[in-house]
Order: C-alpha cells, then structure tokens, then sequence
C-alpha cells in the first residue's frame, strides 16, 4: 500500500511538472494580457513600463524559471486580473463547485442506479424502454441549453425556483455552503439537476447493461436455484458484480464535473472555479490558469488513487500492491 | 383534488419567492462584470463604472459626459502650466474622518504605483509634474506640459482617504476593509463572482440617490441575465445582445432603456506597409504593392460599405451611422464632412481607375467578444467588399488575441470602436489612433493603421496645446476633415447605442458613456 501511494505521487509531481510547462507555455504563445487589459489612452511607454513590470518582457524560459522557484515555496503567481494570489482565488471558488458537483452527482446516483437496475431487469418492457430511450436524450442534450431550458420553464414560466446565482449561505467549518439554508437548496435544484443530466445518462446505461450481462451468469442463476429472494440476489450478488465500471465512472466523472463545469456555472452564474478559468482565459491571467490546471490535475490524481483503493475492497482480486 | 395539490404547491413556493421579490427600496442589477474595488487597479470602463458608486473624484463627468465638480468647487488655470482648486469643504468619508487636500495628494500619487497592475489608471495622471497643499481645502496642480484637458484626465482619478489606505494593498479594498470613499454608495458586501452590495450613504454631500441598498448579481451568461429578468430576480440587466430586444419590448412589465453612446466604430487600414500582411491578388497570392495606400481604393471601400444595412440588420436598429469618428453632434463634429455614401457602382469605377478593375483579396480582423455583434459585423462588411471585386475573407478572434496583433499593425483592415466620453471630443482617439508614431510623446500609441500626414499631426498638437475650447474645436474639426474627407484615412461605420433592460417598474436613464451608474436609476412613479 505504501508503496503503491509513494510511487503514485511520485508520478505525479512529474505529470505536473511537465503540465505546468505546457500550459506556461500555450498561455505565453496566445499573448501578453497587457495588450487586451491596458486602457487605449495609455501611451507607448507606459506600455511597455507596465509590461516589463510584470516581469511579462523577459523571455519565456526565465519567466518559466521564476515560476518554478516561486511555485516550490508554495506560491503560484498573483492574479493579473484580481491582485491576489492565485491559488487563493482558486481555494475560495472551491467550495462552491464542490457543492454543486457532490449534489449533481448524488441526484445522478440516487436516480442512476435505480432506474438502470428497472430498465437492465426488464429490457423489453414499457418502463425499461422510456428510461432507455430516456437516458439517451439525457446524452445528447447540450448543457448549455438543458439549462436554459430548466430556468425558462422552472424559474420565468412556473416560478417554482429562483432563476440563478447561489442564495443565501451559512458558515461550516469555515466554507460557505448553501446546502444548510432553504433559499441556498432551492438556489441549487436547477443547477445541480443541470449538471447531474449526463452522469445520470451514463450511471443508468452503465448499470442496465452492467445488469444485463450479469443476469443470466451461472451464478446468478445458481442464486436463484438457492432460493434467495429476489433483494438479496440484487443487492449482493447482482451489486456487487457490476458496481466497478460505475464506481469507475463516477471517479471520472467526479473530477471531470469539478474541474469543467464551466457550463452550467456560466448559465446559472454560479460562483465556482469553472467561471473563474473561462474568465481567467479570456483575459489571459496566466497566474490563475496555470494554477487552476495545477489544482485539477491534483484533484483528477488523488480521486483516481481513491478510486483504485476502493476497487480492491469491492473486487477482493485486485490487489492494491500489483497495480 | 390534483388542482388542489398544485395550487398547494404553488402557494408553498410563492411564500418563498416572496423573500426575493425587490422592495421598492432596493434595486438588484445583473450584470456580466466583477468588480475592482480598489479604484486604482485594473483601469477598465466596467471599473470605473463601479468606482462611481464608491468614490469621488476632483471632478468627474455627468451622464452627457460633461465635466462636473465633484470634490473641487472652484478651480482656475493660473498659467499654462499651473492649476489651482478649492476643495469642497464639510466632505467625510464613509468612515466618518474629513476629506482634506492630504487625500487628494495620497490617491494622485497611488494610482501609478499600484503594484502587479496590468491597466493603470495613470495615463490620468502623467501629464501633472506636481501637486501641492496650499491649506487643507486649496490645492495647486503643476503640469509638465500646457495641458488644456487636465480637467476632463482628472476625472480618471478616483480619491481615496489616506489615513485608511496608506500601507495597504488592492486585497484590503476587495475584503471591504478599505473600500472607503465619499462617494454616494459604501460597501456592504462583495462575494467574488457572485455579489456586490452597497448601501447608501446617507451622509452623502450631494443629491442622494433614490435606493437604499443596490445589489450586483454578476451573471457572466447573457441569456441567464435575460431570464432572471423575466424571471423577477432582477430589476435592471446590464449588457445583452440586440437580438433580445424584441423579446423585453414585447413582455408586459418590462422595457428596453437605450440611447446613442459615446463608441464610435471604425475600420483601420493599412496605410503604411508597401506590402500588406492580408492582400493577396485574387488568386490568393500576396501582391508586391499594396492597393491600400491609393486613396482611390479606400475611397471605394468606403463606398462600399452599406451603412444603413448594417444599422438596421445586423445591429437591429440599435446604431446610428457615422460618416466620421466621432458620434454625430458632438463637440469637434465636423457638419462639413459629406454623408458617408453607399454607392457600390461609383466604388467599382474608383477601384478600375486605381488599376484593379477585378479588385484583389483581402481580409478583415475583427474581435468576436469586446463589441456588439463584432463578428456579424464584419461577416456584413466582407460581403459588401465582395459585391465590388474585393474578394474578402473574415477572420475574428477574442479579445485577449486580438488587440496585441492589432497594435502590432499586423492586419490590413480591422475593426474598431473607440470611446470618446472621456474627453467629450474626438481628441483622444484621433491623437492614439491616427498620429503618426512617436514614443517619446505618447502620440500614436494605437495607430494600427499606421496612418501619418504632418498636417494632421500638426492640427493634432494644436488642439491638444490650446486652451480655447472654440479654437480647440476648430483644430479638431480640421483634423477630422483631414483624416477623413482628404485621406479617408480610417473608414468610419456607426456610433453603437447602450442598451438596458429593467422592469417597468424601474426609470433608467442610460450615460452616454455606457457606465452602468445606480445614480441614475429612480422608482417610476
């Protein structure tokens, strides 16, 4: 197990070094920040002053290198856009993308596993092929207009729900969250069913199908010979069986959600990190988008380490040493 | 039964919208921008928007961008060189200590030094050599050169209390710590990407605005800002697209506030390059001279260019068209300068006798997120060139790409908007844009163009020395018919309008500076 954890971190401090210097790099070839930000009434020279006070005049390879020096003792740039540091700025947008996330996914869960088990235990009926048919719609559906979609029909047409933003918060353990409040739930329906649409797709394919292969296994059969009742072959032997691809799946989707729910923050200005990397792009704040990528690839690595750990409790075959 | 439970439930959910209906008392806007609250760091037009509400300034410009006191009462121009104001007295900040001459010396002498700043407001502040205290209420302002429009660059300078300020950083104003000014608003709360709430000072010097409280819902999505509209979570939107209008014009409730603003757009073209990085023949090979600089060709493209079609089709009507760089009426309008034409057959002949009878190949730049509708715009003036022979090929690109290249003259032809609200006048984007390049004295800094003629340069510093606001005027104008009925040295299109949606139930005047101010918002009676 030790090993297996030193010899994960220390992959990854390579595939963020190396992820550091693509995007240091990309970002310095688009351009200079000064140009898009600086007001047009401002002369030649104080161009190049406030250039060159950013340190944005010196070549690329030594910018890199005060980068590295600064980044070892913990400090990733100050923000071109907010004059604070980076990471600071990212960490206070965490929370709330947490939120959201955790939320979309457990609706995803909650609804997925269930609807997957009906459609997978009866394929050819009426019910399983509307959830079929119905999670296939789920994939297809852009985002962008699913959400405009629930806040015209929830929010402008039925006004059931608030249209965006996040509510009112309260303190826990020094976050904010609006899981704790009623204007902070109801603020968070729309964007967390917007957002848990496609993991719910994928979790009820994946678990019909899963369900599909599994039921007429030997030992499935077996079960049934046994004389097991009918919830106890599904929540054991069944479950178990075809819970690894969605406990996969869900790892992914997990890190994919946090890390890039751009869409569905912009659509229902949710305050989250997504928002705060498409703006930092526009505006070519390279402090924070290397910082961002930084935070996602460490957060895509731990869940996947985390995912690996909890395969060998569910599948006693796989053997967290032999990875 | 069913019925029942549906009314039910709707009444249930009714009680909670009931907390976020808007009061008469408070306004909420959506709006797609965070704020700086330090008003010394990031020098854009949204920032200085927002520093309004906190801030005051020496003087500062009214909703017709004309120059208002503010914190100076009086002021006179002792000699070309030197300034000297009164400062308003009995003034305090919202912290309750005086505003003194020691403030206004402090905020001058912070805003070029606002550490990691990547736009700083001290292109308001160069030309001053020196600024003393002459009492607590009497200051004297030193320029390095005659200086005419001091008093309009002044109101770039937002003043700050210098006991609060002093040692402390662009983050204490974003915690609110410092966010300190003698403006008609305070602080309340500022969440970063989803809130800005102020209330009103009520010790105010000045005419108090009509809200209490006023809350930013900053909602980067423009449909989502439409919706929370309709929606009645919000009472004023701030930047959408023309396309929407329709929508908020034909809903009971609600009202589209629009006006001309002070944006003029424009095209630059390469008048420099004896090749043009985008002119190619019309078989797509680049051509050893560049048909750009023969006046008879930007003449034709001029022609061309089917103004009236572009107002009403692609801006829907939100523009008006402009025959020079400056919106029509203004002060350092030139009424001399003919109507720009649309004459597509007269454009055709000029090209023949210019010696390209079957045109050649071009492209047009444009960004694709600074202005409205940027891209359909020049998707429209591409076809319109075509119509003529001009083969034209359009590429747009965002903003953060764009203007580097731009400055770097690396297009042929591109598009343009400039805001003349700061100096009321078309002095400081014929000045940026059109002079001929020189480092030294800060002429020409976006001259993309690389348009130069020692006449215009010459009516160009003219107006910028002389302290006569009919004789700078004149000069101004001179320039104006140089640059454009001469030279047709830019290729002017139309003036954008600024536009807003509230509910009815909200008056909003638009500035013509397209500053989003609370100051101008009252209940409709």
């Amino acid at each position: 197990m030790l090993v297996f954890l030193i010899r994960r971190l220390l992959q990854s401090a390579v595939v963020l070094l190396v992820m550091s210097l693509v995007v240091f790099t990309g970002v310095f070839a688009i351009g200079n920040p000064v140009d898009s930000l600086i007001n047009p009434e401002a002369t030649e020279q104080q161009r190049e002053k406030t250039i060159s006070q950013l340190g944005l005049d010196k070549p690329l390879h030594e910018q890199y290198f005060i980068f590295l020096q600064n980044a070892v003792k913990g400090e990733l740039g100050t923000s071109f856009v907010h004059n604070r540091p980076a990471i600071k700025l990212i960490l206070e947008r965490l929370p709330a993308t947490l939120e959201l996330t955790i939320s979309a996914l457990f609706i995803a869960i909650l609804f997925g596993i269930p609807l997957g088990l009906a459609a997978g235990l009866n394929p050819d009926g009426l019910i399983g092929r509307t959830i079929s048919s119905g999670s296939i719609l789920f994939f297809s559906v852009p985002t962008f207009w699913a959400g405009l979609m629930l806040i015209m029909v929830f929010s402008v047409q039925l006004n059931w729900l608030p249209t965006t933003g996040r509510g009112e918060t309260v303190d826990l353990w020094g976050f904010r969250t609006s899981l704790l409040t009623l204007d902070g739930l109801r603020h968070l329906i729309l964007p967390a069913v917007n957002l848990g649409l496609y993991p719910l797709a994928l979790i009820i394919r994946l678990t019909a199908s899963g369900v599909q292969e599994t039921m007429p296994l030997e030992f499935m059969k077996f079960a049934r010979a046994k004389g097991l009742r009918k919830s106890r072959i599904i929540s054991v032997h069944l479950m178990k069986n075809i819970l690894i691809p969605i406990v996969t799946v869900i790892g992914l989707q997990f890190s994919v959600l946090l890390a890039f729910a751009v869409v569905t923050e912009t659509i229902f200005a949710w305050p989250g990190m997504g928002r705060l990397i498409i703006e930092s792009i526009n505006l070519l704040d390279r402090p924070v988008i290397v910082a961002y990528l930084l935070v996602v690839v460490t957060v895509f690595m731990v869940v996947n380490i985390l995912v690996d750990i909890v395969y060998s409790y569910l599948d006693p075959r796989i053997r967290i040493g032999s990875m | 039964m069913r019925s029942g439970f549906i009314r039910i439930v709707m009444a249930v959910t009714a009680l909670f919208l009931g907390v976020s209906a808007a009061i008469s008392q408070e306004l909420t806007v959506a709006t797609p921008n965070d704020p700086s609250i330090d008003p010394h760091f990031l020098y854009v037009s949204t920032n200085a928007a927002y520093g309004r509400h906190l801030f005051g300034k020496l003087l500062d410009r009214d909703g017709e961008a004309r120059t208002v006191p503010d914190l100076a009462v009086e002021w006179e121009n002792v000699d070309p060189l030197t300034w000297r104001f009164k400062l308003r007295e009995g003034v305090k900040f919202h912290d309750g200590s005086d505003f003194t001459a020691e403030d206004v010396i402090f905020s001058f002498d912070r805003v070029p030094n606002v550490p990691n700043n990547p736009a700083s407001y001290a292109s308001n502040s160069d030309m001053i050599e020196s600024i003393t205290a002459d009492g607590p209420y009497e200051i004297t302002i030193k320029t390095k050169t005659p200086y005419p429009l001091l008093l309009r660059r002044i109101s770039g300078v937002s003043i700050v209390s210098k006991d609060a300020v002093e040692g402390k950083t662009t983050a204490d104003f974003t915690s609110g710590e410092i966010a300190i000014g003698t403006g008609p608003y305070k602080f309340s709360e500022y969440i970063p990407g989803e809130r800005y709430v102020m209330a009103r000072n009520e010790d105010y010097w000045g005419e108090k605005p009509a809200y209490e409280k006023v809350t930013f819902l900053i909602m980067p999505n423009a449909a989502s800002r439409v919706a929370a509209l309709l929606g009645g979570d919000v009472d004023i939107v701030e930047g959408f697209s023309p396309s929407s209008v329709p929508t908020l014009e034909e809903k009971d409730g609600f009202y589209v506030a629009k006006r001309a603003s002070s944006r003029t757009m424009w095209l630059y073209v390469d008048t420099e390059n004896d090749v043009s990085p985008f002119v190619t023949d019309n078989d797509g090979n680049a051509m050893e001279s560049n048909p750009l600089k023969d006046l008879k060709v930007r003449e034709a493209i001029s022609l061309s260019i089917n103004r009236e079609a572009i107002v009403e089709r692609v801006m829907d009507g939100l523009a008006e068209v402009a025959n020079q760089l400056v919106p029509n009426g203004w002060y350092s309008f030139d009424a001399d300068i003919p109507e720009a034409k649309y004459n597509p057959e007269e454009a055709k002949k000029l090209l023949a006798d210019a010696g390209y009878p079957d045109g050649f190949g071009l492209t047009i730049h444009a960004p694709n997120d600074r202005y409205v509708n940027d891209a359909k715009v020049a998707q429209a003036i591409a076809q319109m060139l075509a119509s003529i022979g001009i083969t034209t090929k359009v590429e747009t690109m965002p903003k953060s790409v764009y203007f580097g290249r731009l400055n770097n003259q690396e297009f042929s032809l591109s598009l343009i908007g400039w805001d003349n609200s700061l100096t009321g006048s078309s002095m400081m984007g014929l000045m940026a844009a059109f002079h001929t390049r020189d480092k030294d004295k800060g002429y020409g800094s976006w001259n993309a163009g690389g348009y130069s003629n020692a006449e215009f340069d010459k009516a160009m510093e003219s107006a910028e020395a002389e302290f006569d606001n009919d004789k700078r005027e004149a000069y101004l104008k001179e320039a104006m018919d140089i640059l454009i009925a001469e030279d047709q040295g830019a290729i002017p299109l139309y003036s954008q309008f600024t536009i807003l949606g509230a509910v009815d139930g909200v008056k909003y005047t638009p500035r013509v500076d397209e500053h989003f101010s609370a100051m101008q918002a009252e209940p409709a009676s």
